[in-house]
C-alpha cells in the first residue's frame, strides 16, 4: 500500500474518531480493531524512547533508544540502537522478516539470534518482540480474533472493552482484553492472560496527542503482575511515513553504527 | 599456573620503524583518507566523542596458603570522531596491578581510520578483525593472535587494511592484508632458551565472503595465507631453533534457527608448508527456555598438527530481578577429563555501573586445559563502569 494511501485511510479513521461518535455503537470487533491498527500502524517510522526498567524492589534503570521501522511487502523491517547509558550505547539489534541479529561493538561482529528470541523479553522491558510487532507495524488483526464486549467509561473517556481471542495455537497468550477510546481508537488498556488464563501484564497508555495527522501515545507503561517489574516507554520523538532506504536495515549498517 | 610473557613492544613495532616502503605507504593511506574526508564535505558529522571504561578487580587466588590477593585496574579512554565518510576511532588503554605504580602500562589498543563509502568500508591501523559464528573460540578466526594470557577474552590487535564490499541481499565482500606479523607469543614457552625467528618475509592476507539473512541462514567462506601464531621448534644446523609455520587456511561458518533452536557450525582446515594438515572445528546450539534462562553448548575439536584436544563447552545466561544477570560457563576436556568451571553474577549498581562477582575453579588431569593459563582455584570481585 503506498504511503499516500496509507495516510488518507488514517486521515479518515481520525474524520471518524473525530467525528462520528454516534457511528460507535455500530462497530463490530473486527472493525475496531481494523480501525487500531490503522491508527497504530505504518509503512515507516523512525522513534527516539528512553525506557525506563523497574524491577519488583523498585530499582530502576534508564535506556535511550532509537528505532527505525519500515514495512515492506509481508516482511516487518526495524532497526534498534542504544543511545545510552554508555555500557549499552552502541548496541544495536536488527530484524528483518523472521531474522534477527545483534551487534555488540565489544563483540565486533554481528551474531544471530535464533527464533526464541522473538518470544523473549525486547531489550530487557516487559514487552516481547511479539508485542512489539503487535502494536507497532503488524497490528493485532492478523493475530486475533476480536469481539466487541461493550462499552465504557474509563478515566472520563468513551471506550470499547474487547476481547482478542488468538488466531493461530502458538500464540503467547490465551487471550488479550483491549479497552480502545473511541476518540482516538488507541488502545487506554490492555490485559495480556498467560496460557493458564491469569493475568500477566497490563499496557496502559497515556499522553495521548496528534503527531502528522495521527494519534499517538506518549507513554506507555507495562506492568508484569506476576513478577512486578514495569517498563515506562515514553516518546521523546517520532516521525511517520518517512523515506527509509532499505539499506537502514542491513547488516553492514548494523555493523557501522550509523 | 603460568602465566606467559609477551613484551610490550613485539618485534613487529620495531619492524614497521625499518619496514620503510611499507611505512611510507601507509602514511599515504591515511593521508588520502583524510583527503577523501575533507574534500566530501561534512555531509554528517559527529562527534569528537569521548567515552570509556574504568575496571578495577580484586581476586583471591585460593591455590595459595596463604590466600593470594591480585588487585588489578584498567582505564580505557575511546576516541571517535567522524568527518564526512571518514572516522577515526582509538581506545587508549591504561592497565596495572594496584599497589604499584610502576606496574601499570600505557598502551594504545586499537587506533584505525575508517572511509565508509555507499557500498563498501576501506579500515586501516591498528585493530581487531573478528570472524566466524562459534561461540567463544571460533576456528576461522585467524587475523588476531590470542592473548594467551586470556584465551577467552580478546585477542591482541594488530595492524591491518581491511576492505569490505558490500553486494545485495546482505552479501559483503571482506579482503585484509596484515603488513607487519604479530605473533600470539615469541618464544617457547616450556624452553625459554631457544631462540625463536620470525619470517623474514611479513605479508599476510585473508579474504572472505558472507551472506546474511540468505533463506534463513547465515554463512561465510574465508582463505588465509600467512603464518601460524604459536611457534614450532625445528633442529637446523644452527641447532634447535622456533619458527612460525607459513600456512594456508580455508574455513567456512554457518548459523541458523531450527524452530526456536539457534544452530552453528564453523570449520578451518589449514595447511602447512611443512608438516601435516589439520582441521578445528566447533558445533553449537543454543536455545531460551521460557523462564529466559539462556542454555549454549559447543563442541570444539582443536589440532595444532602435532596435537588434537576435544572440548565440551556450555553456557548458562539468565535475568535477574530484570537488572541483574547471572552466567555460568563451563569447560570439558574430553580426552584429559579436566574441567574447568566459572559462574559469575553482575549486580547493576547504577546505569552503567557493574559489580561482578565470580569464581573460577579448575580440575586439571594429564595436564589437560593447558590452553587457560588461570588459577586453578580463584575468587574474584570486579566494578566496571562505563562513561
Amino acid at each position: 500500500m503506498s504511503i499516500r494511501l496509507k495516510s488518507v485511510i488514517v486521515i479518515l479513521t481520525m474524520l471518524f474518531a473525530f467525528g462520528c461518535g454516534t457511528e460507535a455503537a455500530d462497530l463490530t470487533g473486527s472493525e475496531i480493531i481494523d480501525r487500531v491498527d490503522t491508527m497504530m500502524q505504518s509503512e515507516s517510522k523512525i522513534l527516539k524512547e528512553r525506557m525506563i526498567i523497574s524491577n519488583a524492589a523498585g530499582q530502576q534503570r534508564t535506556r535511550e533508544i532509537q528505532a527505525w521501522n519500515k514495512r515492506a511487502s509481508d516482511k516487518d523491517n526495524m532497526l534498534v540502537r542504544f543511545l545510552a547509558p554508555a555500557d549499552v550505547a552502541g548496541t544495536s539489534f536488527l530484524m528483518v522478516g523472521d531474522d534477527m541479529w545483534l551487534y555488540l561493538p565489544a563483540l565486533g561482529k554481528v551474531r544471530r539470534i535464533a527464533g526464541h528470541a522473538r518470544k523473549g523479553s525486547f531489550m530487557g522491558s516487559d514487552l516481547s518482540y511479539e508485542d512489539m510487532e503487535e502494536l507497532g507495524s503488524l497490528g493485532f488483526a492478523s493475530s486475533y480474533e476480536a469481539k466487541l464486549i461493550g462499552t465504557e467509561e474509563a478515566s472520563g473517556e468513551a471506550v470499547y472493552a474487547l476481547e482478542l481471542l488468538p488466531k493461530a495455537k502458538d500464540l503467547t497468550y490465551l487471550k488479550l482484553c483491549m479497552w480502545v477510546s473511541q476518540k482516538t481508537y488507541l488502545p487506554r488498556r490492555i490485559e495480556y492472560y498467560d496460557q493458564d488464563g491469569k493475568l500477566l501484564k497490563v499496557l496502559i497508555t497515556s499522553n495521548i496527542h496528534a503527531v502528522q495527522d495521527r494519534w499517538v501515545a506518549g507513554e506507555m507503561q507495562i506492568s508484569n503482575v506476576q513478577t512486578g517489574t514495569k517498563t515506562t516507554l515514553e516518546v521523546k520523538d517520532v516521525t511517520f511515513q518517512e523515506e527509509i532506504d532499505d539499506s537502514i536495515f542491513s547488516t553492514r549498517n548494523l555493523e557501522r553504527g550509523r | 599456573m603460568t602465566a606467559y610473557s609477551v613484551p610490550a613492544t613485539w618485534k613487529g613495532e620495531d619492524r614497521m620503524k625499518t619496514s620503510t616502503m611499507r611505512y611510507r605507504l601507509f602514511l599515504g593511506l591515511i593521508g588520502l583518507l583524510l583527503l577523501l574526508g575533507s574534500v566530501s564535505g561534512s555531509v554528517w558529522a559527529s562527534g569528537p566523542s569521548i567515552g570509556g571504561q574504568w575496571e578495577a578487580k580484586l581476586s583471591g587466588v585460593l591455590d595459595d596458603d596463604p590466600v593470594k590477593l591480585v588487585g588489578t585496574s584498567s582505564l580505557s579512554i575511546d576516541l571517535q570522531h567522524q568527518t564526512g565518510p571518514v572516522a577515526f576511532d582509538a581506545t587508549l588503554k591504561i592497565a596495572g596491578s594496584m599497589g604499584d605504580k610502576d606496574a601499570f602500562e600505557f598502551d594504545m589498543d586499537t587506533a584505525c581510520l575508517n572511509y565508509m563509502a555507499r557500498d563498501y568500508d576501506i579500515r586501516f591501523g591498528k585493530q581487531r578483525v573478528s570472524w566466524g559464528t562459534a561461540m567463544g573460540l571460533n576456528p576461522t578466526d585467524v587475523i588476531n593472535p590470542q592473548d594467551i594470557n586470556d584465551p577467552l577474552g580478546d585477542k591482541l590487535p594488530v595492524w591491518a587494511l581491511v576492505g569490505q564490499y558490500y553486494l545485495e541481499n546482505n552479501v559483503e565482500l571482506t579482503g585484509v592484508y596484515l603488513p607487519f606479523f604479530r605473533p600470539a607469543i615469541d618464544a617457547i614457552p616450556t624452553k625459554p632458551q631457544i631462540p625463536v625467528y620470525y619470517p623474514e618475509e611479513d605479508g599476510e592476507w585473508a579474504v572472505k565472503i558472507g551472506a546474511l539473512g540468505m533463506a534463513g541462514m547465515d554463512f561465510s567462506l574465508m582463505y588465509f595465507s600467512g603464518y601460524e601464531r604459536m611457534p614450532t621448534v625445528r633442529m637446523t644446523a644452527r641447532g634447535m631453533e622456533g619458527y612460525y609455520r607459513e600456512v594456508d587456511t580455508i574455513g567456512a561458518d554457518f548459523a541458523t534457527s531450527l524452530g526456536d533452536v539457534g544452530l552453528w557450525l564453523e570449520a578451518a582446515h589449514t595447511t602447512p608448508k611443512e608438516g601435516d594438515a589439520y582441521t578445528n572445528w566447533a558445533i553449537g546450539s543454543d536455545y531460551r527456555l521460557p523462564n529466559g534462562l539462556l542454555v549454549a553448548g559447543q563442541y570444539y575439536h582443536q589440532e595444532t598438527g602435532k596435537t588434537q584436544h576435544d572440548y565440551l563447552m556450555f553456557g548458562l545466561e539468565k535475568e535477574l530481578a530484570v537488572i541483574h544477570r547471572g552466567k555460568l560457563g563451563a569447560v570439558y576436556d574430553t580426552d584429559s577429563g579436566s574441567f574447568m568451571v566459572n559462574p559469575e553474577v553482575a549486580l547493576s549498581l547504577a546505569d552503567a555501573t557493574e559489580l561482578v562477582l565470580g569464581g573460577r575453579y579448575l580440575d586439571r588431569k594429564q595436564g589437560g586445559l593447558g590452553m587457560l593459563p588461570y588459577s586453578d582455584k580463584e575468587i574474584y570481585a570486579q566494578v566496571v563502569t562505563s562513561f
